[in-house]
């Protein structure tokens, strides 16, 4: 029984969406290579799951999965499971309406996402006329009652003005509404916050907590601010290569990472609290799952590898605080995880010291 | 005059500066207004030809060939002594009918094929774009001159034949902007909202493709008005005793030395009517293109 099984079957009683070793290839030059790899998890009604990585780790490409928005050629096998069904395996009549109507989605750039062309009227309520068959005023009534709802001020005004007459911030609002508006059962929030300036992204992450809260609305919330992706996520899933290598549940992937991966990169972080001349690297470059080593993807970067990591393939599995795919697992791999807040407080110490 | 309400003359002075178009200024607007005059003008030859025109178009005076202006006749007579300014008023009606007809043709063929080639790809826009190529290997005017001549010289056939040449001509811009307009991401949103195929074209990507197709089409409305002006200077268009302004052309071209008005003033009306419609279609462009456009 692999770690996805466990996954999927505690979580049987509700799942709004689930992932099982969902992997997808695209094709260069007649063959098929994979970009993301036996990638599973699931998201339950009003949770908010992240999915983090760097840049080429798959985040985006599993959001594209997801929503059924695939470059030409590639192809996705596993499940994406939807309410009962598996939406790879469903006709594409059936999967564009359920996409339409069960998968709504928020992305980096929000001006370039809606039509120029037309009043937010029409974007706003363009979806509710499809989908569920409102007449003009109905969904104009609707539409007003979200803009408010994603506090968005004069309602009624913005439903008048273009896009190109809103900010940034409030285009994001506008997409977030539209999205809603067909009452999706999940939002995929990609990279959704990243073009925008700190205080919005703020104001945005709080609006999707606040919906959350509201409306049970569950949320997958792609980004490569882990800090961020703390803040707000019931479950952070960590990517490399293509492949989770990390699912932590609930806040504490700060304080207790469990893959060397997550450690290295949480170590790369700079600390306001903490002064260094030089943050910490993590050697060699990031990988994509194409060209990804045997084994464990990270194994040619990672610390602790041994001769085993470079031929066996290591699947999730539960330990405490998640899951990690690494054959290391359970092992106590670096020493006291809880006491380096304190080890933390006495390095500053000494930098300021040596500082002044 | 306080500092500060100097900084403010200047700030709005400059935000003025930013915002102005191409035809805010005065001159331009007097620009537009002449041109939307002047097509309108055409426009009321074309409705009310026998009323405006003082005389018989095709009323023949054997004994004043080629004479210049005079009372009775104000902009001269022609070589068989006929008056030019009711010929050009009924000459407005060919002059307008040819190009129209050659657009109306391109735009139904070209468009649906350019849409599809750039909008399906793969083999289908490969078989579309080798027939236009095919087309487009001959010079236009050359195989209009071949195609009319294997169906007769007529006013018809040299519309039908320059609107052949015509269709890769549409077909490759809309091609090129299907293109352009699958890729941008708010048509992949409307897939992705599953909307359905024909509703995201009509309300997303053609809307967004109308700069192009407008100007293109005005562009080509005056190309082809010269195009057949062409044929009809070299006796392939329109047949007396059909008038248009090309045939007029021809006709005055052997007397352009007894009285030049015969060539000066069809020539004139074909060179405004095409300006006109190129700043008038400059202006649609400029109101649309206050909306995204440029992306």
């Amino acid at each position: 029984m692999t770690a996805t099984d466990v996954m999927t079957t505690s979580a049987l009683p509700q799942v709004t969406l689930t992932l099982e070793g969902v992997t997808t290839y695209v094709r260069m030059r007649k063959l098929l290579r994979p970009v993301i790899l036996d990638v599973g998890f699931f998201v339950r009604p009003g949770e908010i799951v992240g999915l983090v990585g760097e840049s080429g780790s798959g985040k985006s490409m599993t959001a594209r999965t997801i929503a059924g928005a695939l470059p030409r050629g590639a192809v996705a096998e596993g499940v994406v499971g939807l309410g009962e069904e598996n939406l790879l395996t469903v006709s594409r009549r059936r999967r564009r309406e359920v996409q339409g109507k069960q998968i709504g989605m928020i992305f980096q750039d929000p001006k370039a996402y809606i039509d120029p062309l037309w009043r937010v009227e029409v974007h706003m309520t363009e979806g509710m006329r499809v989908h569920l068959g409102l007449s003009k005023s109905e969904a104009r009534a609707r539409a007003i009652d979200l803009l408010s709802a994603v506090g968005l001020d004069q309602p009624e005004r913005r439903m008048r003005q273009f896009p190109e007459e809103l900010s940034g911030g409030m285009l994001q609002r506008v997409m977030i509404a539209g999205a809603l508006s067909v009452e999706p059962s999940i939002l995929l929030a990609d990279e959704a916050t990243t073009a925008l300036d700190v205080t919005t992204q703020a104001e945005i992450v709080s609006l999707l907590g606040r919906l959350r809260a509201e409306r049970g609305l569950s949320v997958l919330f792609i980004t490569h601010d882990l800090a961020l992706a703390d803040q707000i996520c019931d479950r952070i899933c960590v990517m490399y290569a293509g492949r989770i290598v990390e699912v932590r549940e609930g806040r504490g992937i700060f304080e207790d990472p469990l893959h060397p991966y997550t450690k290295d990169l949480l170590a790369a972080r700079p600390n306001i609290r903490k002064r260094v001349a030089r943050l910490p690297v993590i050697k060699g470059t990031p990988t994509s799952a194409m060209d990804a080593p045997s084994g464990c993807a990270f194994h040619p970067r990672c610390r602790f590898a041994v001769e085993a990591c470079t031929t066996t393939f290591p699947q999730l599995t539960a330990v405490s605080g998640g899951f990690v795919r690494c054959i290391r697992a359970g092992e106590q791999l670096w020493s006291e995880p809880r006491a380096e807040k304190g080890q933390t407080a006495s390095e500053t110490e000494g930098n300021s010291a040596a500082g002044g | 005059m306080s500092a500060v309400s100097e900084d403010l003359q200047l700030l709005q002075g400059l935000s003025r500066d930013v915002t102005v178009g191409k035809f805010e200024g005065v001159f331009q607007k007097a620009v537009l207004g002449i041109s939307v005059l002047v097509l309108l003008g055409i426009l009321v030859c074309v409705a009310f030809a026998p009323w405006l025109a003082p005389h018989n178009p095709n009323g023949v005076d054997l004994l004043n060939p080629y004479t210049g202006p005079s009372p009775g006749y104000l902009l001269g007579q022609d070589s068989a002594g006929r008056d030019i300014l009711s010929r050009l008023i009924y000459g407005s009606r060919l002059s307008l009918l040819g190009p129209t007809i050659v657009i109306s043709i391109a735009l139904v063929v070209g468009v649906p094929l350019g849409f599809l080639a750039g909008y399906r790809g793969g083999v289908l826009d490969g078989l579309i774009s080798r027939v236009f190529d095919l087309v487009f290997a001959f010079p236009s005017l050359l195989l209009a001159i071949v195609i009319v001549a294997t169906f007769g010289a007529s006013f018809f056939t040299a519309a039908f034949a320059v609107a052949i040449t015509y269709i890769p001509l549409m077909g490759r811009v809309v091609r090129a902007a299907a293109l352009v307009e699958r890729e941008k991401p708010y048509i992949a949103a409307c897939r992705l909202q599953g909307y359905p195929a024909w509703r995201v074209f009509v309300f997303h990507m053609g809307p967004n493709m109308a700069r192009v197709l407008v100007s293109q089409t005005t562009l080509y409305f005056a190309y082809g008005l010269l195009d057949l002006s062409a044929l009809s200077f070299l006796g392939l268009g329109a047949q007396p005793p059909q008038i248009d302004w090309g045939g007029m052309l021809e006709n005055a071209n052997q007397g352009v030395f007894q009285s030049p008005t015969g060539v000066v003033f069809p020539a004139l009306a074909i060179v405004l009517l095409v300006v006109s419609l190129n700043f008038i279609a400059d202006w649609i462009l400029e109101q649309q293109g206050q909306r995204g456009g440029q992306r």
